[in-house]
C-alpha cells in the first residue's frame, strides 16, 4: 500500500509538468499564429486584387474620358497625358502600409517602363528595366503577359512580396499592386514572441509557487496519513471495509485478531465467511446491531456491528465496525446471574424487602412484603404507590437518616392495604437514589412484649398480695421488692434494706450467728445454681425491726435472673416443737426414773407385764388389770386395731424384729389419745421369737399441733387458690379490653359511612315536603343517630378514660343519679329503699364514671321490674376495711344460672332487640376494676338479684396516674 | 350581603361526602371547592383564598393535624371547621387548642353546620 512520494520525485515530476505545459502552450500559439497568418495573407491578396482591378478599370475609363474630352475640345490626346493626370490624382491620397505600392507599367521594346508608381515612402525606382531581367514568374512580367491574379513570390528586386496584377489590354499597360511579405509577417512574429514569453513566465511562476506552497506541507500530510493509518490498524474495534459485492477491501489488525486470521489474509475474501446465522442487510444498516459471528476455527462469538456507507466516484463501499462483546456478555451474564440470585434471595426472604426511589416511586417488593402489607401482587403496589407510613414523620426521619448516614434503622408503624397498623423494624440503605429496605413485622413481638409486661404485672401483684412474706432480688443482690406480708412480719421495708448485704446485719445482729447463717445460705444458693436442684429450706432466728425475734424458715428459687425468697414464720410451731423436745426430755428422764411406759408380753401365753406409767398412759390406775394381748387390742381405737394386729403374723414368723407405730387409744373416760409405740422381739436360744418388749409414748399433744399445722397449710392452699382466681379475673378483664379495642376500631370506621348517609339523608329531607318518602327519610335519620350512639358506646371499651379523681360521697352521688330516674321508676310503681351506713367513708373516685355504673344498675333493675308492674329496689352501703361496699338489690325474677355467668360479657343482653347494646354491665365492670374494686352478683330465680360493689378508698396508684392523652392520630 | 359569594373549601378523603357537602353548601349560596387530600388542600388555600374550610382529621398523607399545624405556623386567618368522629369533650377541647374554630361530630347535623358557617363568617 505504500505509495509515498519523496520531495525529489515531486521536483522531477514538476519539471516534466512545466516543460510539457510549456510545449503545449507554444504549439498552440504557433498553430494559431500560422492560421491567422494564412488568413491575413488571403485577406491581403483579396484587397490587393481589388485594388489592382479597380485601378485598372479606373485608368481605362479615365483614359477613355480624356480621349473623348480631347476629341470634343479638339485638343491632341495622348495616353501618356491621361496617365499623367491619373498619377496626379492618385498621388493626392496615400498608399497602404509601409511597403504597399501601386504601379502602372508598359512594355516598350525590350524594356519595361514605369508610367505610374505610387507608395508612401519614396523609393528609388528605376525608370525602366530590361524585360528579360525580370523572371517569368514575377508579377510584373505576368501582368504584361496579359494575366491577372495574385502571387506571393520575389519581385524583380528579389524581395518577397504579395502582389496582384491586372493588365489593361486597351492601353497596353498593366497594373501591379504589391506589399512586402515582411510587413504582413511582422505582427505575427511579434505576437508569437510575446505569447511565448507570457506563457513561459506563467508556467514557470506557477511551478515555483506550487513548489513553495506544497513542499513544506508534504511531510505533515504524510505524517497525518501515517497516524490515521496506524490508528486504523491498531484500533481495538475491528474495522472492515467491504465493497458493494460484500468482498473485503480492508480489515485492520483487530479484525484479524478477533477472527483469528493471519495478517492480510482477509483482503479480497467475501465478508460472508465471517458471518454466522446473523442476518443483516448492509445498505439498511443504520443502527448498531448485535449478532453472532464466526471465527476461523468455527467458534461463534457475539459482536456489536455498525456500518456506514461511503462512495468514491462510482464505487460504493461500506465501513463496518465490529466490536467483540463476548467478555461483556459474560460479565452481563454473571451480573444477571448474581442479580437473579439476589432476587431469589429477596423473593424468598422471610423479611419484607422493598425498593423505591427517594421520590417515593416503588420499584420492587418481595412476596413476604406483599403478604405483610396484604397486597395481592406487585402490580397492585407499584403503580399506585399507596401511603405505607402511618406517620409521615417516620418517612421524613428515614430519608434524613439515609441522607446523613446512608442507612436507617428504627421501629415504626406502617399501614397495610386494608389500613391495618403494623409495627415493623425498618432498616434501609440507599444507593444511587434507590432505597432498599428490609421490613420485619414486629406486631406479634410487640403483642408478646405487652403480654409479658402484663404477666409481670400479674406476678408482681400476686407477690404483693401473697399471704406469705416474700422478697425479690436481682443478680446483684439488690432487693427489688418486699411484699406487704414481709413488711408486716419483719417490720423492714425497702428503705431499710435496699440490698441483701444490708439485710444480714439487721436480721442477724450477732456476728458469729450471722456468719453461720450467711455461709449456709451462700452454700445452698450456690448448690441451686450449680445443680439446679431445689433449695434446701433453712431455719433461722430473725431479729425484727422492733427487736423481737421470729423463727423463720426460708425457701429460695430462681426466676430467670431474679431470686425469690419465701419466708415462713414458724415462731408458733417452733415453740410447740420446743415443748415437744422438753417433754421428750422429760420422758427420757422418766425412762431413767422408770417413768416410761414400758411393757412386755409372752408370745406363748399372750400375757405380759405393764409399767405403772403404761397404765397411766392408758388412763388406768397402775395394776388395774392383768395386761394381756386381747386387753391391749381392746384399748386401741377400733380404726387402728387392724393395723396393729397385722404386725403379729410377721412377729410370730420371725420376719419382724423391730417395729414403731402410732395409734390412737380411747381412755376409760372417753378421751382419745395418740400413742407412739416402739417394740422389739426377743428370741429364744433356738432363734424363735418368744417375747416382745416395748415402750409407750403419749404423743397426743404433738399430734394436735400437727393437726393445727395441717389447718394452717390448708389456709395457705386456700390463699393460693384466691391468688389463682384473681389471676383469672385479670385474664377476663384483658379479654374485655381486647374486645373493646376491636369494637372501637370497627366503630370508628362505621362513623364515616354513617356520616355520609346522614348528610345525604338531610339533603334529601330538604327537598321532600311531607309524605311517605319524607317520613321514611326521617326514620333513616333516626336509625343513623341510633347507630352512632351504639358505636360511641362501643368505643368506651378501648378508651382508657381519663379518670377524674376526687373525693366522692357515694350516698350523695347515688341520690343525684337516682334522682334522674326516680320519677319514672315511681310511675312504674317501683320504689327505692335506701339503707345507707352513716359510717361509710368518702372514696377517691371518678364521680362521672361511678354515676354511669349506678345508672346502668338502676336501668337494669327498672327493665327487670317493669313487666311485673312494680317492685322494690334496695340500695345499701356498708363501711368495710379499706373502702366501701355498695349493693343494689331488686326483688325481680332473678337471673337463671346459665345466664349468670355471662352477664358481664360484652354484647350479651337479655333485653329485646333495640333496647340494649349488651355493653352496660361490661362497661360497669371495666370502670369498677379501674377503680381497683370488684363486682359480685348473687341471684336466685324467684328471689331477685343483688349486685355488690366493693370500692377501695383509694384507687390503685397506677390507674389514677393514667391520665391518658387523647389519641391524636385516631380522631 | 356582599356581592361575591363566600368561598368554602371542603377537605375530606371521602369523595361521596365532598360531593354532597358541595351540593348542600352550593344551595346555601356559597362557592365551594373540594379537595380530597391534605397536600392539595394546602395548595388550594394558597390559590383560592377560601373564607372557611371544613376539615376531616383522618386522611392518608397530610392529615387534619398537619394542616392545622401548618396554618398555625403561617398565622393563617382561615376559619376551620373540623368534622371528626371524636366523641368526648376533651377531644373537642384539644382540637380547639390545635386551632379549630369549630368542631362538628360525625354523623353531622347539616343545620348545625349551616349555623356554624354563618356564625364564623360574621
Amino acid at each position: 500500500m505504500k505509495n509515498g512520494l519523496s520531495s525529489a520525485d515531486i521536483k522531477k515530476r514538476l519539471t516534466f509538468l512545466v516543460a510539457g505545459t510549456l510545449f503545449l502552450a507554444l504549439a498552440a500559439i504557433g498553430i494559431t499564429n500560422w492560421h491567422l497568418y494564412r488568413l491575413a495573407l488571403r485577406q491581403e491578396g483579396v484587397i490587393l486584387t481589388y485594388l489592382a482591378k479597380s485601378h485598372a478599370q479606373t485608368i481605362e475609363s479615365f483614359a477613355r474620358h480624356e480621349k473623348e474630352d480631347a476629341r470634343l475640345l479638339g485638343q491632341p490626346y495622348t495616353i501618356d497625358d491621361a496617365l499623367m493626370s491619373y498619377r496626379e490624382i492618385v498621388s493626392s491620397f496615400g498608399s497602404f502600409g509601409d511597403t504597399g505600392s501601386f504601379a502602372v507599367v508598359r512594355r516598350e521594346g525590350d524594356s519595361i517602363r514605369w508610367l505610374i508608381r505610387h507608395r508612401n515612402k519614396p523609393q528609388g525606382f528605376p525608370e525602366k528595366i530590361p524585360f528579360d531581367t525580370v523572371g517569368e514568374e514575377e508579377p510584373i512580367k505576368l501582368a504584361l503577359k496579359g494575366k491577372s491574379g495574385t502571387i506571393a513570390g520575389e519581385d524583380y528586386r528579389g524581395v518577397p512580396v504579395l502582389a496582384a496584377y491586372e493588365p489593361i489590354p486597351s492601353l497596353d499597360v498593366a497594373v501591379v499592386v504589391k506589399l512586402d511579405l515582411a510587413e504582413i509577417e511582422a505582427p505575427f512574429i511579434q505576437h508569437g514572441i510575446e505569447s511565448f514569453l507570457v506563457t513561459l513566465i506563467l508556467v514557470l511562476g506557477g511551478g515555483l509557487v506550487y513548489l513553495r506552497v506544497v513542499t513544506p506541507m508534504m511531510p505533515r500530510l504524510m505524517a497525518r496519513e501515517e497516524t490515521l493509518r496506524s490508528i486504523l490498524e491498531n484500533a481495538s474495534e475491528g474495522i472492515i471495509t467491504i465493497d458493494a459485492a460484500a468482498n473485503i477491501l480492508y480489515a485492520n489488525n483487530a479484525v484479524e485478531r478477533m477472527f483469528d486470521y493471519p495478517a492480510k489474509a482477509l483482503s479480497g475474501k467475501p465478508f460472508s465467511m465471517l458471518m454466522s446465522e446473523c442476518a443483516f442487510s448492509i445498505p439498511s444498516m443504520e443502527e448498531a446491531m448485535e449478532c453472532t459471528m464466526l471465527r476461523r476455527n468455527g467458534t461463534r462469538f457475539p459482536v456489536i456491528i455498525s456500518g456506514r456507507p461511503w462512495a468514491e466516484g462510482t464505487r460504493r463501499a461500506f465501513t463496518l465496525i465490529v466490536q467483540d462483546i463476548s467478555e461483556r456478555k459474560e460479565a452481563d451474564d454473571l451480573l444477571r446471574a448474581s442479580e437473579e440470585k439476589y432476587r431469589g434471595l429477596a423473593e424468598n426472604a422471610i423479611a419484607g424487602v422493598i425498593q423505591s426511589t427517594l421520590g417515593g416511586k416503588m420499584l420492587y417488593a418481595n412476596n413476604a412484603l406483599l403478604e405483610m402489607f396484604e397486597y395481592g401482587s406487585l402490580d397492585e403496589l407499584i403503580p399506585t404507590a399507596p401511603p405505607m407510613w402511618k406517620n409521615q414523620e417516620d418517612r421524613i426521619k428515614m430519608i434524613e437518616a439515609l441522607k446523613s448516614s446512608g442507612r436507617a434503622n428504627f421501629e415504626a408503624e406502617m399501614l397495610t392495604k386494608t389500613g391495618k397498623t403494623i409495627t415493623v423494624l425498618y432498616s434501609a440503605v440507599i444507593a444511587d437514589d434507590t432505597i432498599s429496605a428490609m421490613i420485619v413485622d414486629m406486631t406479634e413481638r410487640a403483642k408478646a412484649e405487652e403480654a409479658l409486661r402484663k404477666s409481670r404485672e400479674d406476678f408482681k401483684r400476686i407477690l404483693e398480695n401473697s399471704p406469705v412474706p416474700m422478697a425479690l432480688t436481682d443478680e446483684e443482690q439488690r432487693i427489688l421488692l418486699l411484699n406487704g406480708k414481709f413488711i408486716e412480719t419483719f417490720g423492714y421495708d425497702l428503705a431499710d434494706i435496699p440490698t441483701v448485704e444490708e439485710w444480714w446485719p439487721r436480721a442477724y445482729p450477732d456476728p458469729s450467728y450471722r456468719e453461720e447463717v450467711k455461709t449456709l445460705w451462700n452454700r445452698r444458693v450456690e448448690a441451686v445454681m450449680r445443680t439446679g436442684e431445689a433449695f434446701v429450706p433453712m431455719e433461722t432466728v430473725v431479729v425484727r425491726k422492733d427487736g423481737n425475734r421470729r423463727n423463720i424458715t426460708f425457701d429460695f428459687s430462681f426466676f430467670g435472673n431474679r431470686g425469690l425468697t419465701v419466708f415462713h414464720d414458724i415462731t408458733g410451731r417452733k415453740a410447740m416443737e420446743d415443748e415437744l423436745v422438753k417433754s421428750r426430755e422429760k420422758l427420757a428422764n422418766a425412762q431413767e426414773l422408770a417413768h416410761v411406759g414400758n411393757w412386755d408380753m409372752d408370745l406363748l401365753t399372750g400375757k405380759g407385764t405393764w409399767s405403772d406409767e403404761s397404765f397411766r398412759i392408758f388412763g388406768f390406775e397402775p395394776g388395774a388389770f392383768e395386761p394381756t394381748f386381747d386387753k391391749f387390742i381392746s384399748l386401741i381405737h377400733p380404726e387402728d386395731r387392724k393395723k396393729i394386729e397385722d404386725y403379729f403374723p410377721d412377729i410370730l414368723s420371725g420376719k419382724l424384729r423391730k417395729a414403731e407405730f402410732d395409734m390412737r387409744i380411747t381412755r376409760p373416760d372417753g378421751q382419745e389419745r395418740f400413742i407412739h409405740d416402739k417394740l422389739e422381739v426377743i428370741t429364744g436360744n433356738d432363734g424363735k421369737p418368744v417375747k416382745i418388749a416395748g415402750a409407750n409414748f403419749d404423743i397426743t399433744e404433738r399430734k394436735l399441733h400437727e393437726q393445727k399445722l395441717e389447718i394452717a397449710n390448708h389456709d395457705l392452699t386456700a390463699a393460693l387458690e384466691q391468688v389463682r382466681q384473681t389471676q383469672a379475673i385479670l385474664m377476663r378483664s384483658e379479654k374485655l379490653a381486647s374486645v373493646g379495642t376491636l369494637a372501637a376500631g370497627v366503630a370508628h370506621e362505621i362513623l364515616n359511612p354513617l356520616n355520609i348517609i346522614g348528610t345525604i339523608c338531610q339533603i334529601m329531607l330538604m327537598d321532600e315536603r311531607r309524605g311517605k318518602i319524607h317520613d321514611n327519610l326521617r326514620e333513616i335519620m333516626l336509625q343513623v343517630q341510633r347507630t352512632a350512639k351504639i358505636t360511641n358506646n362501643l368505643r368506651m371499651f378501648a378508651r382508657e378514660k381519663k379518670m377524674d379523681i376526687s373525693a366522692v360521697d357515694l350516698h350523695k352521688l347515688f341520690d343525684h343519679t337516682a334522682g334522674l330516674l326516680e320519677h319514672d321508676l315511681n310511675l312504674d310503681n317501683i320504689f327505692i329503699d335506701r339503707r345507707f351506713d352513716p359510717d361509710a367513708p368518702l372514696i377517691m373516685a371518678d364521680a362521672d364514671q361511678l354515676a354511669q355504673v349506678i345508672l346502668t344498675l338502676l336501668n337494669n333493675a327498672h327493665d327487670v321490674l317493669q313487666p311485673r308492674r312494680g317492685g322494690k329496689i334496695t340500695a345499701a352501703t356498708k363501711a368495710v376495711r379499706d373502702g366501701i361496699e355498695f349493693s343494689l338489690h331488686d326483688d325481680g325474677p332473678g337471673i337463671p344460672e346459665d345466664v349468670l355467668d355471662r352477664i358481664f360479657d360484652p354484647f350479651f343482653t337479655t333485653k329485646e332487640p333495640g333496647k340494649g347494646t349488651g355493653l352496660g354491665l361490661s362497661i360497669a365492670l371495666n370502670i369498677i376494676e379501674h377503680h381497683g374494686g370488684t363486682i359480685n352478683v348473687k341471684s336466685r330465680e324467684g328471689e331477685g338479684t343483688c349486685l355488690t360493689i366493693f370500692l377501695p378508698k383509694d384507687p390503685p396508684r397506677n390507674q389514677a396516674k393514667e391520665v391518658d392523652k387523647p389519641e391524636l392520630r385516631k380522631s | 350581603m356582599e356581592m361575591t359569594a363566600k368561598k368554602i373549601l371542603v377537605v375530606d378523603d371521602e369523595y361521596s361526602f365532598c360531593k354532597f357537602m358541595k351540593e348542600y353548601l352550593t344551595r346555601l349560596g356559597y362557592a365551594v371547592t373540594i379537595s380530597m387530600n391534605g397536600e392539595q388542600a394546602l395548595d388550594l388555600i394558597g390559590m383560592e383564598k377560601p373564607d372557611i374550610m371544613t376539615l376531616d382529621m383522618r386522611m392518608p398523607g397530610l392529615n387534619g393535624y398537619d394542616i392545622l399545624e401548618r396554618l398555625r405556623k403561617e398565622n393563617s386567618t382561615l376559619k376551620v371547621i373540623v368534622i371528626s368522629a371524636i366523641d368526648t369533650p376533651e377531644m373537642e377541647e384539644h382540637l380547639t387548642r390545635f386551632g379549630a374554630h369549630a368542631v362538628l361530630r360525625k354523623p353531622m347535623d347539616l343545620e348545625e353546620m349551616a349555623q356554624t358557617i354563618k356564625r364564623l363568617l360574621e
